[in-house]
């Protein structure tokens, strides 16, 4: 089968929205700094803020701090460690989105590359195919990553049913619900649903022969989709719930072009829905994701610099 | 009349990084003792921050703020925000309950600087910075009387009166020095101090405001001035450490003026429950037992604000038998006593409600004198008692201390 064009035209968008996001997130940066820099003089210029700021993070990044923003940045940023002592069940469900998210982003994102990138620097679908540890990333029915998409998107869609639980129906009074929050737990609950249903009908239109019949086989694809040398890895059977939907929807005994009708439906669906959802992000109120890792390593690693300061600052030098 | 746009340059880089952090996870409003009295939506940190995003954004990001539905503020907003921004008691509580750790309380004083501009600010800190700017204290007093507090002392110790070479200086703080109801506080100091023959003076007249009350009120321009004064006030005694029984003026001189003033201050500053604590542990002053049984308040100024927890415990344990009990809410979760960030002056019966929230709960241990450190949760707490008739007494620590130390 020839290469799939879709998945081209896919990551150029992305590209140019990430370029954008990019732009957006510094034209933002930019507005930030009419903000004061409190070891300059209020009326600082721009550029002289902008210099003071870039020798203060860079002298931050070789300094010994290094290490306790690291560690703050893991334990605080990343793990949320406040969260997790203070409350399990919301850690659990934030941490199951946003670490579930954050997997299944860098694993597209690789796919991305060894399918769409490498190809452009003239490696042929095998040779990409066969590089270690990023190489069976090359297509999503080699088991271990049909295994691991699968669960990944479970993990989100549970974390998502727990975040709504708790907002929609326990109604928690910490909660201040506004247009903003139900806007974005929609796109996010639209991604992985639709995430799921193009898969299964990409299985579908994959696997279904002309008469209509839903049987799965290796050969069923064109080697420059699945090269050879993945062959034995093969194992969509491993993404268990889409699989088992496909085998389902199977029996309607429909013709491929209709699988492959519906699949790009849901394809472009979770396409645009993720689109939006990274050109929506640094006007939101949801900008945190990336800002509160960042914000949250530093302050935890300056407050804990502040009590270490106060423990070493002793009892006052009187006389005896 | 056109309002200004937000001036940016009230908010410093890592706030306006800070506002866009803020996960809205709402713990801040559980944690708030305002909004827990109110139930007022403008009160509460989440509240504020998303208000505070909204008017830069459509003030600066032009039409992207439109796009994404973000309109400029109205004038009827812009009040309400403005009621909600200075009810705050500036406890800090919301920074210690906040998943990101954000340093809310600077980000409330930011916020009180743009509303001066706006000149949306209760209109009672005029007369307050008119007191200030002027006469140098929150009385409006003739500041040379700052030293009145001495006038019903039995015996006066001496060198009050700016001693060159004194090794330690007493800062009274304008309450302290000027409000007859709690002159019991500086007096029990200076006694506690001669009495464990400390060489100390006052700055006297030369002593002005520390500022505080300024800073809070988002007036910080005229500070420098203040603090300028105060620490070359200091370094003409030649001291080598300054004291305050104020934690507010504490919190200036320690971490506000080397930051104002851009360098060291050349000299220890303590709080007095810092010094009390090395005049205990070095046996300068002995101490007798206390009867009834106490519980602690900390100030905001003093524990969440400037990190210090232990002294006054540690002060209070010195007691030989004393019978101490921690509040529920204790040390960074302590609440609020309801009198700091000039909070009464835009709404006395909420911050009422807050102390007396934590009188109760003062009650609630048994004890019968609640301990502080700070003349204004003093004040705040013996008035919850004395309206909403619990038998108990507020007394400050240093008061404490002078009692046990009683032949």
């Amino acid at each position: 089968m020839e290469h799939d064009s879709r998945l081209t035209i896919f990551w150029i968008v992305h590209l140019i929205m990430l370029g954008l996001f990019v732009v957006e997130v510094l034209f933002i940066g930019l507005v930030w700094f009419r903000s004061r820099v409190p070891w300059l003089p209020a009326k600082a210029s721009l550029l002289s803020k902008l210099w003071a700021v870039i020798g203060a993070v860079l002298g931050l990044l070789f300094s010994r701090r290094i290490g306790p923003l690291l560690r703050s940045l893991v334990v605080d940023g990343m793990l949320h460690r406040r969260l997790y002592q203070k409350d399990r069940r919301r850690w659990l469900a934030h941490i199951m989105v946003f670490g579930a998210f954050l997997v299944l982003g860098i694993i597209s994102t690789i796919t991305g590359v060894v399918v769409e990138f490498l190809p452009l620097f003239g490696m042929s679908p095998d040779k990409a195919a066969s590089l270690p540890l990023i190489g069976q990333l090359f297509h999503a029915d080699v088991w271990w990553v049909a295994l691991v998409n699968e669960l990944l998107g479970l993990v989100v869609l549970a974390g998502l049913i727990l975040i709504i639980y708790r907002r929609y129906v326990q109604k928690d009074p910490q909660l201040r619900t506004i247009t903003a929050d139900s806007i974005l737990i929609i796109l996010l609950t639209l991604v992985v649903i639709g995430g799921f249903l193009a898969e299964t009908f990409r299985l579908l239109a994959d696997y279904t022969t002309t008469a209509g019949v839903f049987a799965p086989a290796p050969g069923m694809l064109s080697p420059a989709k699945f090269p050879a040398v993945l062959n034995r890895a093969w194992g969509p059977q491993w993404g268990f719930l889409g699989y088992g939907l496909a085998w389902l929807l199977g029996l309607l005994k429909a013709s491929p072009g209709v699988w492959k009708f519906c699949h790009n439906l849901f394809f472009w669906l979770h396409f645009v829905v993720v689109t939006i959802l990274l050109y929506y992000l640094p006007f939101s109120r949801f900008f945190h994701v990336i800002m509160s890792p960042v914000i949250v390593a530093y302050n935890t690693m300056r407050a804990e610099e502040q009590a270490k300061h106060r423990r070493g600052h002793g009892a006052p030098q009187l006389a005896a | 009349m056109t309002r200004k746009r937000v001036n940016l340059s009230n908010f410093t880089l890592r706030q306006m990084m800070e506002m866009e952090a803020c996960t809205r996870c709402g713990e801040c409003i559980k944690a708030c003792p305002t909004y827990t009295e109110a139930a007022n939506e403008e009160i509460h940190p989440l509240q504020k921050i998303a208000r505070t995003k909204d008017f830069w954004k459509a003030d600066h990001l032009g039409l992207l703020a439109r796009l994404f539905g973000i309109k400029p503020a109205a004038e009827e907003t812009l009040e309400t925000y403005s009621k909600g921004v200075y009810s705050c008691t500036l406890c800090a509580r919301c920074h210690e309950v906040c998943p990101v750790q954000i340093d809310t309380r600077p980000l409330w004083l930011s916020m009180r600087e743009q509303l001066v501009d706006w000149g949306l600010y209760p209109k009672a800190f005029d007369m307050l910075r008119e007191r200030v700017t002027t006469q140098y204290n929150i009385s409006g007093d003739d500041n040379s009387n700052r030293l009145v507090w001495t006038d019903n002392m039995d015996r006066v110790p001496g060198g009050l009166y700016r001693k060159k070479g004194a090794e330690t200086v007493y800062f009274t703080g304008c309450v302290g020095a000027m409000y007859p109801r709690v002159y019991g506080i500086p007096q029990s100091l200076a006694q506690i101090l001669d009495r464990a023959g400390e060489n100390f003076t006052t700055l006297a007249g030369e002593e002005w405001c520390c500022g505080f009350p300024l800073q809070i009120a988002g007036m910080s321009s005229h500070v420098e001035a203040l603090a300028r004064h105060n620490v070359e006030s200091v370094r003409e005694i030649g001291a080598r450490r300054l004291v305050a029984t104020c934690p507010s003026c504490y919190h200036m001189w320690a971490h506000e003026y080397p930051q104002i003033l851009g360098e060291s201050l050349g000299f220890e500053v303590l709080h007095s429950t810092e010094l009390l604590i090395g005049l205990i542990d070095r046996g300068r002053i002995r101490l007798k037992g206390f009867a009834q049984p106490v519980t602690y308040h900390d100030p905001c100024d003093l524990g969440r604000t400037s990190g210090i927890y232990e002294a006054p415990r540690q002060v209070i344990r010195a007691i030989p038998g004393i019978q101490f009990t921690e509040m529920a809410d204790n040390r960074e979760m302590s609440l609020c006593c309801g009198g700091g960030g000039d909070a009464e002056m835009a709404d006395a019966e909420l911050t009422a409600a807050v102390a007396k929230r934590r009188i109760e709960q003062a009650q609630q241990t048994g004890a019968a004198v609640v301990i502080s450190a700070c003349q204004q949760c003093d004040r705040t707490l013996a008035e919850a008692a004395r309206k909403n008739r619990i038998r108990m007494r507020a007394m400050d620590i240093t008061e404490l201390i002078w009692q046990c130390m009683q032949e």
